[in-house]
């Protein structure tokens, strides 16, 4: 029995489907990995799974739970959670104040929060040294360290990181996604939507493909790193190095 | 000297008075970036509330002081339910989804609350009971000072004071502060949108009872009309404050406050509404976000 599983899940917005049945599982412990180009619905799955889009059919299961159709805070208190694309990091407030908001479900224990706000900054020192700063003048890969450490102040089951990498250093990127695989072998599930393909693939026990919303595709990370078609269309001609170069410009 | 210290107290009474509604139009603002136009209004109801109970026969032979903590508790209470009841089944349906929509409900909903009170209570003014020190002066340094002045300068000083200790200092107040940069982020950190959106509405209509009770008891008279243009001017002491922003409201009102009474003390009534909404002018082409509005920007 997996720890989360997707069965049978249909996504979309309003008429418009835009995931269709999909069918996933990640075991704890584990780096699951969902690749797949822009508009596949990986964003969308996300979304679906923290409950910040209600799913139209299926069932999301977190160790025995379903949580399909409720509300994200529900999901976040079961041990879900989600790192959406873009930080999303409250700018107006500071880097202390966003750690304590991402505890919000333990309000009820301050001493717990002061405890957990402290075991990230102990995990990103920087974020320590800069805990008084709003977190709108932090930098790309500061503020990721902030998302990140947003959601580990709950010690979540699942955690979820949606494009953890994106405009960030090729130093900054190897920095998250290893704390990422970190987590990982302390037992944590990790799902993984990332655009560094390569990277992925390296740090990932497993990963799904997703086109137009249906798994088109699946197996360990070193397989499908291996695998010609992924070869051709997510790794090929060194693309790559050059969007991290982009990325670091 | 007397009349400067007197135009000073009465203009920080005025103040507490606009103070205490504009900090309802601002969190309210600051959660769901719309206008209630409905909340001058909400003063009104709470000061109504409060007469109709102290008319009560059970009340009446109480001391002033529980007599009135008690029919405040009660407008308190009453009008936050109203405010619940208009947010469930008339505001939370608009929010997010028509800005000019719910503008244009609460704006009714104020005319509606005015109509369904004067139906009620008429069109006459209602008094509050006279107390002991609305008449009494104290004597402070040499100055001849109204008692009420101090109760409404203490009281809502001390809620303002409270708003932003609450806003700053506590979880629940900071992710109030959150939803107004993010409401989806908002829900991944486990915060329950819809629960605080109902708590800044009650939060806000029990400042507007409170204030309504104090305005009965400072000014001894109380009508159906009161609110409207109350509520306009908190609403332009909000926005010279910096919408959205809990210091800036009081720092708002209190500005209007003082000017109204050195208006009126120094110059003649009928000037003060041209200078408050001259000084608007003035705030707003100097500094669009008024005084404490937000510079930073919201997400690198």
């Amino acid at each position: 029995m997996a720890l989360l599983s997707v069965e049978d899940v249909d996504l979309g917005y309003g008429e418009l489907t835009v995931v269709h049945g999909l069918t996933f599982e990640v075991n704890a412990g584990e780096v699951v990995a969902l690749l797949g180009p822009n508009g596949a619905g990986k964003t969308t799955t996300m979304n679906g799974i923290s409950g910040v889009l209600k799913p139209k059919r299926g069932r999301i299961v977190l160790d025995g739970k379903n949580l399909a159709g409720r509300a994200a805070h529900h999901v976040v208190a079961e041990g879900f959670r989600h790192v959406p694309e873009g930080r999303r990091v409250f700018g107006t407030l500071s880097v202390k104040e966003n750690l304590r908001l991402g505890a919000y479900s333990l309000r009820k224990k301050p001493s717990l929060i002061a405890e957990r706000v402290k075991e990230v900054y102990d995990l990103f020192p920087v974020l320590g040294e800069r805990r008084e700063q709003l977190a709108g003048t932090l930098s790309g890969g500061e503020q990721q360290m902030l998302a990140v450490g947003r959601a580990l102040v709950t010690r979540p089951r699942v955690l979820a990181l949606d494009e953890p990498s994106l405009g960030l250093s090729p130093r900054m990127q190897h920095e998250i996604l290893g704390v990422a695989s970190d987590l990982a072998s302390q037992g944590t599930a990790v799902l993984l939507v990332e655009q560094n393909v390569r990277e992925a693939l390296r740090i990932a026990d497993r990963a799904y493909v997703i086109e137009l919303g249906r798994v088109v595709l699946t197996g360990t990370g070193k397989e499908l790193a291996a695998d010609k078609r992924i070869e051709a269309t997510y790794l090929g001609g060194g693309s790559d190095e050059l969007e991290s170069e982009a990325a670091e410009a | 000297m007397d009349t400067f210290i007197q135009v000073v107290l009465t203009g920080f009474t005025i103040g507490s008075f606009y103070a205490l509604v504009a900090l309802g139009y601002t969190m309210v603002y600051g959660i769901v970036r719309l206008i209630n136009f409905a909340h001058g209004d909400l003063v009104m109801v709470g000061a109504f509330f409060g007469w109709a109970l102290l008319q009560l026969d059970w009340i009446e032979g109480m001391p002033m002081l529980p007599r009135l903590i008690v029919a405040g508790a009660g407008a308190v209470v009453g009008t936050s339910l109203l405010a619940l009841v208009l947010l469930r089944t008339l505001y939370t349906r608009l929010i997010g989804r028509s800005t000019l929509g719910f503008m244009l409900v609460t704006l009714s909903v104020a005319f509606a609350l005015e109509e369904i009170v004067k139906l009620i209570f008429g069109a006459q003014q209602k008094y509050y009971p006279p107390n002991d020190l609305s008449s009494e002066t104290i004597d402070i340094g040499g100055v001849a000072v109204n008692g009420m002045d101090l109760v409404v300068i203490g009281l809502a000083g001390t809620l303002m004071v409270g708003m932003i200790w609450f806003a700053h200092r506590t979880i629940t107040g900071t992710a109030m502060r959150a939803l107004a940069v993010d409401h989806d982020a908002a829900r991944l950190m486990g915060i329950n949108v819809s629960f605080l959106i109902a708590a800044a509405f009650v939060i806000g209509a029990s400042l507007a009872a409170i204030t309504g009770i104090l305005s009965g008891t400072y000014y001894g008279r109380v009508s159906f009309d009161m609110g409207f243009a109350l509520g306009l001017k908190a609403f332009t002491a909000a926005v010279i404050g910096g919408i959205g922003n809990i210091g800036g409201a009081v720092l708002g009102g209190l500005t209007i406050g003082l000017l109204e009474a050195f208006v009126q003390g120094y110059l003649a009534g009928a000037w003060s509404d041209a200078v408050i909404f001259g000084a608007l002018i003035l705030v707003l082409y100097i500094r669009p976000s008024g005084i404490l509005g937000e510079r930073v920007a919201e997400r690198a």
